[in-house]
């Protein structure tokens, strides 16, 4: 059983196939893909979405548009910006974004970022359980 | 004496205003003392007054006895004038203010009266029954006056004043009040200083005492002198205090000794609550990860995530983290501790810790959490450095495989032309990529995309996977998007990208010489055959001119192919003498001539077993003398155009110039050197080294090539073999 499902979308195909294999190590079901088409039909089922922001044609926060505009009414998708640029990832809410990895490049490093965002989503769904438990 | 204050009574219950027990004593003995002077004083006036009052009737009654006597024969013989004589000789006594005779059956006026004053009342209406009776300002007298035959001829009546001793009497009473005040006062003092001493002040120190203790001083002794119930308190006190003092100094110790443990340990513990802030002290390894002198109050998430953003996804869970931790029964810790951060990066990743968290459960909550941080900085490094370790040995054995397999030539030649490809790819961007003609741009793309081909063939995976990402860049710039600003490869970038190739094969070629066991001299040999070189030389062999030392050249060995057998071997041969040694090699590209190469693998083998089991000491006794455990054994070459000096030393034992001696002696030869048959420093032949036949047969053999074997020890500095060439050879 995967760890979560991660959608990645790049126009780096280097970047994309060094995420991949970082990801799946990490034992993650990893989508990656340059195209805001193909990442928009995977968005559907998909725990983390993970966004580059300089892509030729269409910057991140466009393409977030687009996934979200995709994505089911009842997703729980989250939406982090991939960059090294600090002064992008300090306006991570002005595009719409729920967090940002900072240190692009870093496979390791990323690894981590993601492990702590999975861990958040599981959080919830533990406060929620133990909500209920409380109400019963 | 009257202390007040509020003060919280056990348990917390309301304020009740302080009363102190001194005040209550004195009070008390007001209230006492008071009551019973006023008992006093009201007795003690009653009594003074019953008393004056007493001796006033008395005497009034002892006045009227008389008039009663003197009046019998004026009254019995009607004789006014005579009694009115005997009434006015009352008169002398101012203190009768009235009196008045009456005839026998007479009840109107009398027959004759004395008025001595103004306060007199009218006169009695009772004029039968004698009686002395007193009043508040007066004390009356009536007698029955009798004649001669005792029959009754008359009444005397006679009403004294009580004025002078109602004025003795305000006197006394004032005196008694006075008295009775004094008493009272006395008592009430005596009684202060009493209590005060024996109660209030014997209290009052062990209330400063039990409050010392409660600021964490060690409370004082509290004399005891007295022998009842506050000496026992005081003696119960000093026992309690006494036993509070040593719990405290076994608790202290406990506490330093957890302290101690806790400073000892590798890992940093601090506590922090609800609010995230540390609480109380963290130990000394806590501080020092954090950089930090005092953590008390420091908020947890600052000291893990303080340098990240609030975009930072780790500082993000571990804050919902901390607040669901908080949240949830103790019981239920166990899911959420597992969603707890393992490890976090300080720094910017330059540090790394290993996190723990435990709950600090209260009343079936989490009240606290307790953070155990380790250090992992120096075994990442060190694990990170053998992974790189690792990966070189697999990328050297990688290339000796392709050594093995004849490619050693072909590697040199792909270092060569890679090194002048990525020249060429440099030189052609490094003008603006703007302008890069297309056929340009197609052969530099061409020189990486082979490269990257050659380098995977030669398993070089950095190298192939740095020319893939350059490969990328240029296949952007073949199919350009949008006008040149926009381009997202940059002509700096790209030259950037192919000085790390370029830095790459260097870095590829130095691993190659290290993993040669002939060093830098692989990149320089070509291959010819070896009956091609032997026919070569059996030609020359007559001649001594340029030619003949060419062939000679051409023929000679590197030095690192002759001892190649021994490096492989040395460590095995010391582990069977229970030693440990490591050897070195200097020179490995130096040119050995070919027939010193032919006897020399054999020599240098008896030469380093030789220093293995005679010359290196065990690792104990190597201790013992100071010196390192492993035992070092170098061997060197230096070379010339015709010939070559070697050498092999160890830092072993050294020769004992007393063994040698006796040696000498035993055999009566002259000593020379070691090689002589004659002589072995050994008592018992090994495995290794016997006694002396090899290094006989070792000099045989460099003397056939023309070279020999000379020794120098000293002992306990280790000993040193050189091989030279024999005089008579190089004359």
């Amino acid at each position: 059983m995967s760890e979560g499902e991660i959608v990645v979308v790049d126009d780096s195909y280097v970047l994309l196939e060094r995420i991949r294999s970082a990801l799946r190590a990490e034992g993650y079901e990893v989508y990656v893909t340059t195209a805001a088409a193909s990442a928009a039909v995977r968005i559907k089922t998909a725990d983390l979405a993970i966004i580059d922001f300089h892509m030729p044609g269409t910057d991140g926060g466009q393409m977030l548009e687009t996934l979200k505009a995709a994505a089911p009414a009842d997703s729980s998708c989250v939406y982090y910006l991939y960059t090294s640029d600090k002064e992008v990832a300090a306006h991570y809410k002005d595009y719409g974004f729920d967090g940002a990895f900072l240190r692009k490049g870093e496979e390791a490093v990323l690894a981590t970022q993601v492990g702590a965002v999975f861990r958040s989503i599981r959080m919830r769904k533990l406060a929620k359980k133990l909500r209920q438990e409380r109400l019963r | 004496m009257t202390l007040s204050g509020g003060v919280r009574g056990p348990g917390g219950s309301a304020h009740r205003r302080f009363v102190s027990i001194g005040f209550k004593l004195a009070l008390l003995s007001v209230v006492v003392v008071g009551v019973a002077t006023a008992v006093a004083f009201f007795y003690a006036t009653e009594r003074e007054r019953r008393r004056v009052l007493e001796a006033k009737r008395s005497a009034a009654g002892m006045v009227a006895d008389l008039l009663a006597q003197s009046l019998q024969a004026p009254l019995d013989f009607n004789d006014e004038e005579a009694a009115k004589t005997e009434l006015q000789h009352l008169e002398q006594n101012k203190e009768v203010v009235y009196a008045a005779v009456w005839r026998v059956g007479s009840s109107g006026a009398p027959m004759v009266e004395l008025r001595g004053g103004t306060s007199a009342l009218p006169a009695p209406a009772d004029l039968q029954t004698p009686r002395t009776l007193a009043f508040g300002d007066r004390v009356e007298t009536l007698r029955t006056v009798q004649g001669r035959n005792q029959e009754p001829v008359g009444t005397a009546f006679v009403q004294f004043s009580l004025a002078r001793e109602n004025a003795e009497l305000v006197v006394a009473r004032r005196n008694i009040f006075l008295y009775c005040l004094g008493l009272a006062l006395g008592t009430m003092g005596l009684l202060t200083l009493t209590a005060r001493h024996q109660v209030v002040r014997p209290i009052q120190q062990l209330l400063d005492a039990a409050r010392r203790i409660e600021k964490g001083e060690r409370g004082d002794a509290v004399e005891a002198r007295a022998n009842d119930e506050i000496g026992r308190l005081a003696q119960a006190f000093k026992a309690m205090n006494a036993a509070i003092f040593d719990r405290e100094q076994r608790l202290s110790a406990a506490n330093a000794s957890l302290r101690e443990l806790f400073d000892h340990m590798r890992q940093g513990i601090l506590v922090f609550g609800s609010d995230a802030k540390v609480e109380g002290t963290s130990s000394r390894a806590a501080a020092q990860i954090f950089a930090r002198s005092a953590l008390a109050g420091s908020d947890v998430r600052e000291l893990l995530y303080g340098a990240a953003g609030p975009w930072d996804a780790e500082r993000r869970a571990f804050e919902e983290w901390l607040a669901l931790g908080f949240d949830v029964p103790a019981e239920a810790w166990a899911e959420v501790g597992a969603l707890a951060p393992q490890r976090v990066g300080l720094s910017g990743g330059e540090r790394e810790l290993l996190l723990e968290f435990r709950p600090i459960a209260q009343e079936g909550r989490v009240a606290k959490i307790l953070l155990l941080a380790t250090d992992e900085t120096e075994q990442r490094r060190l694990e990170r450095e053998m992974e790189r370790r690792g990966a070189q040995h697999e990328r050297q054995i990688a290339l000796m495989r392709r050594l093995v397999s004849g490619g050693g030539q072909q590697f040199v030649a792909f270092l060569e032309q890679g090194r002048r490809r990525l020249e060429r790819a440099a030189a052609l961007c490094g003008q603006s990529l703007e302008g890069l003609p297309p056929a340009a741009l197609g052969e530099v793309f061409r020189i990486v995309h082979t490269l990257r081909a050659e380098a995977l063939a030669f398993e070089l995976r950095e190298l192939a996977s740095l020319l893939r990402e350059i490969e990328e860049q240029l296949s952007q710039l073949r199919e350009p998007q949008g006008p040149p600003s926009e381009w997202r490869v940059r002509q700096p970038d790209l030259e950037r990208a192919l000085g790390a190739a370029r830095a790459l094969v260097e870095q590829s070629e130095e691993l190659f010489v290290q993993a040669s066991p002939i060093g830098r001299a692989a990149l320089d040999n070509v291959w010819v055959r070896r009956r091609d070189v032997a026919r070569l030389v059996e030609l020359c062999a007559d001649r001594k001119d340029e030619i003949a030392r060419n062939v000679a050249r051409l023929a000679a060995r590197p030095f690192g192919e002759c001892v190649d057998g021994v490096l492989e071997q040395a460590a095995a041969w010391a582990a069977k003498e229970d030693k440990r040694v490591s050897v070195g090699v200097e020179g490995r590209e130096e040119l050995v001539p070919r027939a010193l190469a032919e006897v020399l693998g054999g020599v240098l083998a008896h030469l380093v077993r030789n220093a293995i089991a005679h010359g290196i000491e065990p690792v104990a006794e190597r201790a013992s003398l100071g010196k390192a455990p492993m035992g070092s054994i170098e061997l060197a070459c230096r070379s010339d155009a015709e010939s070559a000096v070697l050498s092999v030393a160890d830092d072993g034992r050294g020769v004992s110039g007393s063994s040698l001696l006796e040696s000498a002696a035993r055999t009566r030869r002259p000593l020379r050197d070691l090689s002589d048959t004659s002589h072995s420093t050994r008592s018992q032949a090994s495995e290794l080294a016997g006694r002396g036949v090899g290094l006989s047969a070792i000099e045989a053999d460099l003397a056939r090539v023309g070279y020999a074997l000379m020794v120098a020890s000293r002992v306990g500095g280790g000993t040193r073999f050189d091989i030279v060439p024999r005089l008579e050879q190089t004359t």
